[in-house]
Parts: C-alpha cells; structure tokens; sequence
C-alpha cells in the first residue's frame, strides 16, 4: 500500500477501526502514522467539543406548534392553466364577476367597520405603495387603529400593530394562530442590529387571509384599517406582519 | 450554553434512531395531523438543529430563532415532503440553511466581517502559548480554530464530525456529490489540524 492510498483510507475509516493493510503500512512509514495519530485526536477532540445546553422552554414551545390539517393537493403547472381556462366558460365568468363585485362592494367594505375612508378606497383604487406609507400617515394610523390591513387585488399584506397590547397570551396566540393556518415566518434580519419595532412577517397561502382575517378580527376587536404595500408576491401568496414593542 | 457530555448525548441518540419504516409511520402521522407525532419529531430533533444552528451562529438567541424557524417550516413543508431523502437528512438541510440565511442578513446589516474575511492577518492563526495545554483549554482551543475557519470547511467538520453525519448523509444535506463531500471533508481535517499541530500530542510507536 502507498502514503496516498494509506491516508485516505485514514482519512475514510477515522473514528472506526483502521484496516489491517493499513496498519502495517503505518508500522513502516513514519509520515502516515503522524497523519493517523494526529488525525485521529483531532477526531476525538471535535467529538468532545461540549454539546449546546437547550433553553428547556425552546421544546416545550415547538412541541405545541400545532400541525395545520391536511391540504388537498392543487394541480401544478400547465394542468393547473388549463384548469383556469376550462373554468372559464361564459357563465364561469360571470358568476366570477358577479363574486368580484360582491368581493368589492361588501365583503371587504363591511357598514360596520369603522376604517377611515383613506383605507376603505385603498380596495376599490389602488394607491402607489410610498404614499401611503409616510411616516405621518403611519403615526396617524397606529394612534387611530390597533390592527392595520394592507391588501393589495394581486398581493395582499395583512399588517397587524400589536405594541399597544400588554395581554402577553393575545399576542401568542396570535402568533399562534397564524403558524396553524399554514403561516411560514419570513427569513428576516436579526434583531441585533435593528431598533425597536420588531417585525414577525409571515407568508400565508392567500386563500387562507380572509379567513385568519375573520379570526384575527375576533381576537383583535378594534377596528382594521387598510392599506397597501407593493411586494413581489406570487400571486397565491399573501403577508402577515406582525409589529411588536 | 456547554454541556457535559457531548458523545453520551449523542450516543443516546443513536441508540433510538429510527427505522426506515418507523421514520415512515411518524412521517405519515404528522401529515395526518397528529399531535404526537409532532411531538416525536421535536422530541428527537430539537437537539441536533440547535446545536448545529448554534455552532453555525455561534450566538444561543439567534440560534433559538433559527431553530424555531426551521420547526415552523419543517411543520409547515411535512405535507409536501416526499421522503427522497430521510427525514433527518431533511431537516439538517432546513436547519442549516436557516441559520446561513440569518447568518448573512446578520453581516449584510452590521457590515461586520467574519475575522477570516477581515485580511490575510487574521487568516494566520493566532498565537498560542507554548506551554502544553490542559484538555479542557485544548477544547477551547479546537473550537476557536475552528471558529476561524473559513465557513465552508467549518460547516462541514460542524456536520461530518461534530454532528457525525455519514459521508453519505452529508452529500444530500449539503447538496453535493459524494465524492466532493469526502475531499472537502478530509481537506477541512487536514487544515484543522495543520492550525493545531503544536498542540497535538500523538503517542509514539501508536498504530491503532
């Protein structure tokens, strides 16, 4: 056996026995066997490397994610297109109008919600994203409203202001209740470097934001506000941000 | 943040390791919802992607963050996880690219340097005492190097030898053809040890 074949069965067979044909080339040759000795202390060492303690609440706080039930299966791709097209017969399209409208004029503008009118037309005429999101309009916001809504017709974002809520439990529920309707947390930048207000976006199958919507209102009993934030979304997806202290 | 028995804890693990068919039925279970079955898979890999997200962002906040959010999306993606690669396989791929994303929004938003990004002096090891170090400063020792190391060998000896993933394992964590896990693995040994050869004391005339 030569040097070469030598260290890398060493190299492959580190942390188990060594091969006999390996162990008497080592009798011989003095290079390969500092290249085993050595190596296999550093094995050793990366083995007793102390092992991370676990924050014993970080468990127990996975353990009660709650699994989101099973989703029937949506066709894909060029199956799903045509599935569009087919649905698109003249009284399909009709009925989608007519649905639109409904959408528009009462569902998303119900008489009993108290939204200023800026937030109600955001649904019916879109504004560009910038101007709604001054800085003044935001204040103005945040002092009239706990929630805010922001839902644009391609790509809605559902923005809900939690720092006036002291209720610790309200808040994790919910969070909750997002992560069980199917919310994914965003890959965010840590907190490290970043001031206060803390923001927990979530990215949720769009189907789903009506009704967490609905849920969110339960939990949450002031009044939403809307209004719009331009993001590259796919179009079956939609946001929630969560804005903490 | 350090534990007492690194090797025991792992060993523990082992012995429970699941059957491919075992792995199947919780697989199954989670996707009909069940809250044991959850519970199992927490139960069995809170561990393993802590400690990884840890050694790989070197910071117990951050890496309780990454850890809950590879959970979330492990609990999120388990209905559409076709069993290609094994359920642990899986989830070490999440955990890690969980905690490398939060990793590099970290640098992009401190503008903060890993110290082997920072120059060719801080490439150079630092410089070490020369009196013969007790074991438990050797470990500190180990970890320092290999915090120094540059990020892809230090994921792979994090993987390969900490974590002790099968080279096989380590190929489909990392997406990498097996061949490239072996030489990238043995290469990241052999610089390890090249940093710490002062401090290593193979016995003479030891072939086993």
């Amino acid at each position: 056996m030569n040097c070469r074949a030598c260290v890398e069965l060493i190299q492959e067979t580190l942390g188990r026995e060594l091969p006999e044909v390996c162990a008497h080339h080592l009798e011989t040759c003095p290079a390969c066997r500092f290249e085993y000795q050595s190596l296999r202390q550093l094995h050793s060492l990366l083995r007793q490397l102390p092992a991370p303690e676990l924050a014993p609440e970080l468990a127990a706080r996975l353990a009660s994610l709650s699994l989101p039930p099973r989703q029937p299966s949506r066709p894909r791709g060029a199956w799903a297109w045509s599935g569009v097209w087919a649905a698109l017969s003249m009284p399909a399209l009709a009925s989608a109008l007519l649905l639109a409208l409904w959408w528009n004029g009462e569902k998303l503008t119900p008489p009993e919600r108290t939204a200023p009118p800026s937030s109600v037309s955001a649904f019916a005429t879109p504004q560009p994203g910038p101007a709604t999101r001054s800085p003044a309009t935001r204040k103005k916001r945040g002092e009239a409203a706990l929630a805010h809504v922001a839902i644009r017709p391609r790509q809605p974002v559902l923005r809900v202001d939690l720092r006036s809520m002291d209720d610790r439990d309200l808040v994790e529920q919910i969070q909750r209740l997002i992560l069980s309707s199917g919310g994914v947390p965003e890959e965010r930048v840590p907190e490290l470097a970043g001031p206060p207000p803390l923001q927990q976006v979530f990215v949720i199958p769009r189907q789903k934001l009506p009704s967490i919507r609905q849920d969110l209102q339960r939990l949450h009993p002031q009044p939403l506000t809307d209004e719009e934030e331009p993001l590259p979304e796919p179009e079956e997806q939609a946001r929630i941000i969560l804005i903490s202290k | 943040m350090i534990g007492t028995n690194n090797t025991a804890m792992r060993s523990i693990e082992n012995k429970s390791s699941l059957t491919a068919d075992g792995e199947k039925m919780l697989i199954a279970a989670c996707q009909a919802g069940e809250r044991q079955a959850w519970q199992e898979v927490v139960a069995r890999f809170t561990r393993p992607v802590y400690a990884t997200s840890l050694r790989i962002l070197r910071n117990p906040a951050e890496a309780e963050e990454s850890t809950q959010d590879t959970f979330v999306k492990v609990m999120s993606k388990i209905h559409t996880f076709r069993q290609e690669a094994s359920l642990s396989t899986w989830i070490y791929r999440i955990a890690m690219h969980t905690a490398l994303n939060r990793l590099e929004a970290w640098k992009r938003k401190t503008n903060r340097l890993r110290p082997e990004e920072a120059g060719a002096a801080a490439a150079e090891p630092r410089p070490l005492p020369d009196q013969i170090v007790e074991q438990g400063q050797l470990l500190a020792l180990v970890q320092q190097t290999l915090d120094d190391l540059p990020e892809e060998q230090r994921l792979i000896l994090i993987l390969g030898d900490i974590e002790g993933l099968p080279y096989a394992q380590l190929a489909e964590v990392l997406e990498i053809p097996l061949g490239t896990a072996k030489s990238r693995l043995h290469r990241a040994r052999a610089l390890l040890r090249d940093k710490l050869r002062p401090h290593l004391t193979p016995r003479c005339g030891e072939n086993r």
